[in-house]
């Protein structure tokens, strides 16, 4: 090897930046100029990541991007989070992508299969997001990254504000690589509250003009929970929780787990339940924890992203959230993920469907209802993640979020299935269809085989842990409304205005 | 703050069962009778064996009383001939027993289907109540529904002595989505809840003086509040109608022009109005004094 060869990738960076020209004043660019400056510093072949999750998006950045043309544009491997957002649809549509590595579709799951089906969507594979991160490091580091941040000060320093979410683990493989990191702003500000990323690793800064979208997506309504889901919570609470003395977890973000929550201050305390469960969390600062930590269940929570609403609530409870220098909230989706799988005695969510071949350490718990809206079965016999159109289309992969070796109970309206302690196949099925209900898997039980199970404690019904159905009504929950959450934060919570109706 | 059962989530049933005394309710023409819908029934659409409504004799406090409550999950407690006529003889026979007649709302006014006859059930239980209100019978609208009274059980309401509302309730002709369909998104968006509820929920009507009285979102509290009402009435006077016609006027030239609830809240005195949206019942009462003289 010659020295020619040494630092490729860096003269390629400093190129790039080259060409840029006077489209930039130093790192700062104004919004007119991104389209003519992404086409200069973006080449054929490039790994382009595009920040995006579930809540927090570059939209400003992608709606330019998705202006463009395919000579423009083109061969791009495409390495994202979430496809979320219209902008992200038309990339495919005008055949500027080669190659999309990604977690999943959220919003726009329809555009996509309508793309899988016109053979616009040429899928690497779906990953986790920390499976995503990780491989930013590794083999799919982005040779140029378009993110979001709240706030730049007038050297490129970024400020986050409390939707931090993956936007470090998009800069730091990027950044470290001679890759380009182009940041879209809310604002550009003398004085940032608190520096998140340093200006070391930013190269270009633009000001845009609306601020990024930022879903508010884990605000439940307490007045949407339902009976069957409290009696769900009260079960969980008393089989799982109480029985295990869960003390770290990681709680799903549904209205099964909210209830979960709501039920602490009331019937948790009533068990006698309160400093001994329950104390770590790792999850989003979600409203309807706050009657919970109010009356001091709650030592501590990390979150992977932040909330719309709860930016008061989480500064004035510093104790409980990660909170910066200047006071405000602070999260991180990479070390939350890392967390919520190495940290935790539980991992307690919701999945669409589950199959009854589940083969079966940690709580893994699934908290669902036997039916979903619509009077669709959750229980079927086989995933449609494993249906072989849906397979052949994403190149062999079956979407699977949780395989079943990894799920200890499962917990529904009917009682709770210790799937991880069942002795074969058989049994396992035979957990799952006890508690599956009415769904044609569950009509298929036999009585014998859900009574030696209740008898060796695998299958419990809600009278074996001490749950009374009649006792389940909303007038269990701390509150039944967005007000009362207010209430209890003592005014510090400002829900969205969608939930407001006063 | 713990939880109770509130009174905008109950049932028709549940909520009668909450307001009266123990035991006291008699069902009028209940369920087993099955006096459903004719018009339904000839357009295959499924009925109700109590067409929506739930009448009856019961007592708060020892009193007597005739007591109607709407079922919002049927049809949204819209009104047909039945139930309609059910109402109707309730109210009837309120003026002959003179006894008070209290009606628990959840309804958006004329059921679609039987449009005709609904208009014309509405205005002969209008009537019924007249006769009441003539012998000084108290006639008493209670509104703390999700769904609200809309339309002509809107008007209705109005023809009663006296409204007892909860922040819960709305008291309206239109509903949001009509007037926005009519006077478009940007003078009327029915989507901004707080919006909609600062024009025509409880607070607000308690503020203008269309509601009487304004109660937290609890069955006890409705109970007590109509208690209070069974004794007194509101006279049906020339003077009187005047006098109403008046303050309506006065109130179009002061707020006619406002585009901002707000405003009409700090008009009639609320000074402090993001703790007055926060406050409920009483609470509210309390910070509204001054407002409502």
């Amino acid at each position: 090897m010659g020295t020619a060869e040494i630092a490729v990738r860096r003269r390629n960076k400093s190129e790039r930046l080259g060409r840029v020209g006077r489209l930039a004043q130093g790192k700062f660019v104004s919004s007119k100029n991104v389209p003519d400056l992404l086409k200069r510093i973006i080449e054929p072949g490039d790994i382009l990541c595009l920040e995006g999750d579930n809540q927090k998006q570059a939209d400003f950045l992608a709606n330019q991007l998705a202006s463009l043309d395919r000579k423009d544009l083109h061969d791009i491997h495409l390495v994202m989070s979430c496809i979320t957002l219209p902008a992200h649809i038309q990339l495919f549509k005008k055949g500027m992508i080669r190659q999309v590595d990604f977690c999943y579709a959220g919003p726009q799951g329809t555009a996509v299969a309508d793309l899988v089906k016109a053979k616009k969507f040429p899928v690497g594979a779906i990953h986790t997001y920390n499976e995503l991160y990780a491989r930013y490091y590794i083999d799919l580091t982005p040779r140029v990254a378009l993110i979001a941040a709240a706030k730049a000060d007038r050297k490129g320093n970024l400020f986050l504000a409390a939707n931090t979410e993956e936007t470090p683990a998009i800069v730091e493989p990027t950044a470290f690589s001679d890759g380009i990191v182009f940041a879209q702003v809310n604002e550009i500000v003398d004085k940032l509250p608190r520096i998140d990323i340093p200006a070391d690793q930013v190269d270009f800064v633009v000001e845009a003009p609306y601020p990024m979208h930022l879903q508010a997506l884990f605000t439940r309504d307490p007045a949407a929970i339902t009976d069957v889901q409290i009696l769900m919570a009260m079960v969980a609470l008393r089989g799982i929780y109480e029985k295990y003395e869960v003390q770290s977890l990681n709680h799903g973000v549904g209205f099964n787990t909210a209830a979960i929550e709501l039920l602490l201050p009331t019937y948790g305390e009533r068990l006698g339940l309160k400093g001994k469960i329950c104390k770590y969390w790792m999850v989003n600062p979600l409203p309807t924890m706050i009657p919970a930590i109010e009356s001091g269940w709650i030592e501590r929570v990390f979150s992977v992203g932040g909330e719309v609403g709860m930016e008061r609530y989480t500064a004035a409870r510093s104790d409980v959230f990660s909170t910066g220098r200047d006071g405000s909230f602070h999260s991180n989706r990479a070390m939350g993920q890392l967390a919520g799988h190495y940290a935790v005695d539980m991992f307690i969510g919701a999945s669409l469907q589950i199959d009854v071949n589940l083969p079966g350490r940690k709580l893994v718990v699934q908290l669902v209802e036997t039916f979903q809206a619509g009077r669709v079965p959750t229980f079927v016999e086989e995933l449609d993640a494993q249906d072989p159109s849906i397979k052949k289309a994403l190149h062999g992969v079956a979407p699977v979020m949780i395989y079943g070796d990894d799920v200890t109970h499962i917990v529904t309206e009917e009682g709770i299935a210790n799937v991880g302690a069942c002795r074969s196949i058989a049994e396992r099925q035979a957990a799952i269809r006890a508690v599956a209900g009415y769904t044609p898997v569950g009509l298929k039980r036999k009585k014998r085989e859900t009574e030696e199970l209740r008898r060796r404690g695998i299958v419990q019904l809600p009278e074996d842990v001490g749950v009374r159905p009649s006792e389940a009504t909303r007038s269990l929950l701390a509150t039944q409304d967005i007000k009362g959450l207010v209430r209890w934060s003592q005014g510090l919570y400002d829900p969205p205005a969608q939930f407001v109706d006063w | 703050m713990t939880g109770t059962s509130l009174f905008h989530e109950q049932t028709a049933r549940q909520r009668i069962a909450a307001v009266v005394d123990a035991g006291s309710f008699v069902e009028l023409l209940p369920p087993p009778e099955r006096l459903t819908s004719p018009y339904l029934a000839q357009l295959g659409i499924p009925v109700s064996f109590d067409d929506g409504i739930v009448i009856g004799k019961a007592k708060i406090g020892g009193k007597k009383l005739y007591i109607a409550a709407q079922v919002g999950q049927f049809v949204g407690g819209a009104v047909g001939e039945i139930h309609g006529a059910k109402l109707t003889g309730l109210f009837k026979a309120a003026a002959r027993d003179r006894v008070p007649c209290a009606l628990v709302i959840e309804s958006g006014g004329v059921r679609l289907h039987e449009g005709s006859a609904g208009e014309i059930a509405i205005t002969e239980t209008m009537r019924a109540i007249f006769e009441c209100r003539a012998k000084k019978v108290p006639t008493i609208a209670v509104i703390g529904s999700d769904i609200g009274a809309y339309g002509g059980i809107g008007i209705l309401s109005t023809c009663c002595d006296f409204r007892v509302m909860t922040e819960h309730g709305r008291l309206g002709i239109s509903g949001p989505i009509v007037i926005e369909k009519w006077m478009g998104k940007k003078a009327y968006d029915s989507s901004n809840r707080a919006l909609v509820w600062k024009t025509s929920g409880g607070k607000t009507k308690y503020l203008l003086g269309d509601a009487d009285a304004l109660v937290h979102d609890d069955a006890g509290a409705v109970r007590e509040a109509i208690g209070k009402l069974l004794a007194k009435s509101s006279p049906v006077t020339l003077k009187n109608a005047k006098a109403r016609q008046a303050a309506l006027a006065k109130r179009l030239k002061r707020f006619g022009k406002t585009e901002n609830p707000d405003d009409v809240w700090k008009g009639m005195g609320v000074r402090d109005i993001a703790a007055a949206s926060l406050a409920s019942g009483p609470e509210f009462v309390a910070l509204a004094k001054t407002g409502r003289k």
